[in-house]
């Protein structure tokens, strides 16, 4: 009865057609992935508001607060006037990072016994606080060497030391980021949506009445698929040509190669969406149980925080999840122009993935029971 | 001939028993009625002849065919109406007949000879959405949709709970009218009244069967006036 396929999957289109919400959500989906997401998901640390406090006022501390003042990074606030008014500060989480400058800093400086500058942040957020500190520092340091530069005695960092980004020229987060942020648009459409169509399904009852008929299993979940996956992958052509017209992000690699791992990766995960159809009795546990899953795929596949620095037994458990795959193609070939030869392995374990998720699927399906 | 015949069925959802040893054979062209209060097992019963559930132990044919072995070729001759509504909410009356026609390879226009007593009363509304019909008219359509391939047997589980007494009776009507097209009807009710409306009734309560026969002979037999007193009285006397 393979005749009934088009005619399952014309039902599925005409509901989701007449849908109030999802059609809306869909096409809303690539433009706040593209639009939104790279720019919210900034690791680089902006706007610390620093308290500066200067007990010498020479020209070299007012040369590091007026370097301080037009750094992107710092937010220099109204002048304190003592260290203690400034902790108060730091407490209330008014300021981020406090600099103290001792008195008579310059002069002993000169004489070439320096009194230490007192850098306090804070750390509640590890990584603002660290990367507020190496800021400062770095400011604070290259104001002090162009004073000693315009004394003809020293030499710029820039001059000791060549600093290249290799694959990401300009060191940009949202190319980083970009390519990776497109496999939510994946697990958005291929995960969420065929769980909540069977789930649906199987609430209203007309799943059973659908196995009264000849139609056969394989053909009732694949028309539930199909239409899925080409939706997943048109929104990731329409993300790329996206990323491409508003940040000029192409892949340096063959978009082939972005499109076979995307669709493996559709095979995966709406195989595993299945799985917890099947294994579901109302929508509410399936949803929980998908979010309880799609947590950890997006927190450990290297989507935020690199998988090397991991503990060892984490990056164990990341193999058995799609994402880490897909996401490694997706970097690699956006940035890195990386070839199938060197990406053999994502590709081998998305298939074996796909396999073991789809008779996951086929084993969990049962039309008698 | 025999169109349904159910020998020493039992079923058991753990711990509960649903089915106890229930037997029973339906005649081709038969009106045949299930007659019992709720969770008496009825529902149960439907799933296994459609073929929906696994019986624990006993066997069970339609049209001569085994419910477990040959339930693919079954599902093409059985039509199925569930006694909740189970029809696509989002889907217009129409839509919903096309869909269910199409998928046993067939259309409306086919299947409207059979259906057209019944199709015909909510036609009028057919581009409404099936959701937004009243109870009586959502019954009808999932009548209609479960007649439009021309099953050889239909079953009703529970067609006229939470329908009013006018679309009651106006359903009976159909149902006898389908019976003289020779479709072979199981239809179960919790309502006395309506078993009078049965060629022949099967009583059950608690998972077994109580008796089998006319619904007159019954109450005969029992030596009650009403046919409900005959049931109560068939119920005291098991337990």
């Amino acid at each position: 009865m393979k005749h009934t396929l088009p005619i399952l999957i014309r039902k599925e289109v005409t509901q989701f057609r007449r849908n109030k919400v999802l059609p809306r959500i869909v096409v809303m989906m690539p433009l706040m992935l593209v639009l939104v997401l790279p720019l919210v998901t900034q690791m680089d640390v902006k706007n610390i508001s620093v308290a500066f406090i200067d007990h010498d006022r020479s020209p070299l501390t007012l040369r590091m607060e007026s370097h301080l003042a037009h750094s992107n990074y710092f937010r220099l606030c109204e002048p304190v006037g003592s260290f203690e008014e400034a902790e108060q500060m730091l407490d209330d989480g008014k300021v981020d990072l406090v600099v103290s400058i001792p008195e008579h800093f310059e002069r002993h400086l000169t004489l070439g016994d320096p009194k230490p500058i007192l850098l306090e942040a804070n750390a509640v957020n590890a990584t603002k606080g660290a990367q507020g500190m190496q800021y400062a520092l770095q400011t604070i340091a290259s104001a002090a060497m162009e004073k000693a530069r315009g004394r003809g005695a020293a030499i710029g960092a820039e001059q000791l030391l060549t600093v290249e980004n290799r694959y990401n020229p300009t060191g940009n987060y949202r190319h980083f980021m970009l390519p990776a942020l497109m496999i939510v648009l994946l697990i958005l459409v291929c995960c969420f949506l065929p769980l909540l169509n069977i789930m649906t399904e199987k609430e209203h009852g007309t799943i059973e009445q659908i196995n009264v008929t000849p139609v056969g299993r394989l053909e009732f979940i694949l028309a539930k698929l199909i239409p899925y996956w080409l939706l997943a992958l048109v929104l990731l052509a329409v993300a790329m040509l996206l990323a491409w017209a508003v940040y000029g992000l192409l892949p340096a690699g063959a978009a082939a190669l972005v499109f076979l791992a995307a669709f493996l990766f559709a095979l995966c995960i709406s195989g595993f969406a299945v799985t917890i159809a099947n294994i579901s009795d109302t929508m509410q546990q399936a949803i929980f149980v998908m979010f309880f899953f799609v947590m950890f795929f997006m927190l450990m596949s290297g989507l935020f925080t690199p998988i090397d620095s991991m503990p060892r037994w984490a990056q164990g458990i990341t193999y058995a999840f799609p994402p880490r795959y897909v996401i490694d193609v997706f970097r690699s070939v956006y940035l890195k122009g990386t070839l199938f030869a060197e990406l053999w392995f994502d590709f081998l374990m998305l298939t074996l993935l796909a396999v073991v998720f789809n008779l996951l699927a086929t084993v969990t399906y049962k039309k008698q029971s | 001939m025999t169109a349904i015949e159910v020998s020493n069925l039992s079923k058991s959802y753990g711990d509960v028993q649903a089915l106890r040893g229930v037997s029973f054979a339906v005649q081709e062209g038969e009106l045949f009625g299930l007659i019992g209060p709720d969770g008496a097992g009825k529902t149960t019963l439907f799933r296994i002849l459609t073929t929906l559930l696994l019986p624990s132990s006993g066997s069970a044919t339609v049209e001569s065919l085994d419910v477990v072995a040959d339930y693919r070729r079954l599902r093409t001759l059985v039509g199925y109406m569930p006694g909740r509504f189970s029809l696509y909410p989002d889907l217009t009356v129409e839509e919903n007949l096309q869909f269910f026609a199409s998928l046993f390879g067939t259309t409306i226009r086919e299947g409207y000879d059979l259906v057209a007593p019944v199709y015909s009363q909510i036609e009028p509304f057919r581009h409404r959405k099936a959701g937004k019909l009243s109870g009586g008219m959502k019954q009808k359509l999932a009548l209609s949709c479960a007649l439009i391939h021309k099953p050889r047997v239909l079953f009703l589980d529970e067609p006229t709970t939470g329908v009013d007494v006018v679309s009651r009776i106006e359903f009976w009507d159909m149902l006898q009218s389908l019976r003289q097209q020779g479709i072979t009807i199981l239809v179960s009710t919790p309502y006395m009244d309506e078993a009078q409306r049965c060629g022949r009734v099967a009583l059950i309560c608690d998972g077994r069967l109580l008796d089998i026969d006319t619904p007159e002979q019954i109450v005969l037999r029992t030596g009650q006036s009403t046919f409900e007193e005959a049931f109560i009285h068939l119920m005291s006397q098991q337990q």
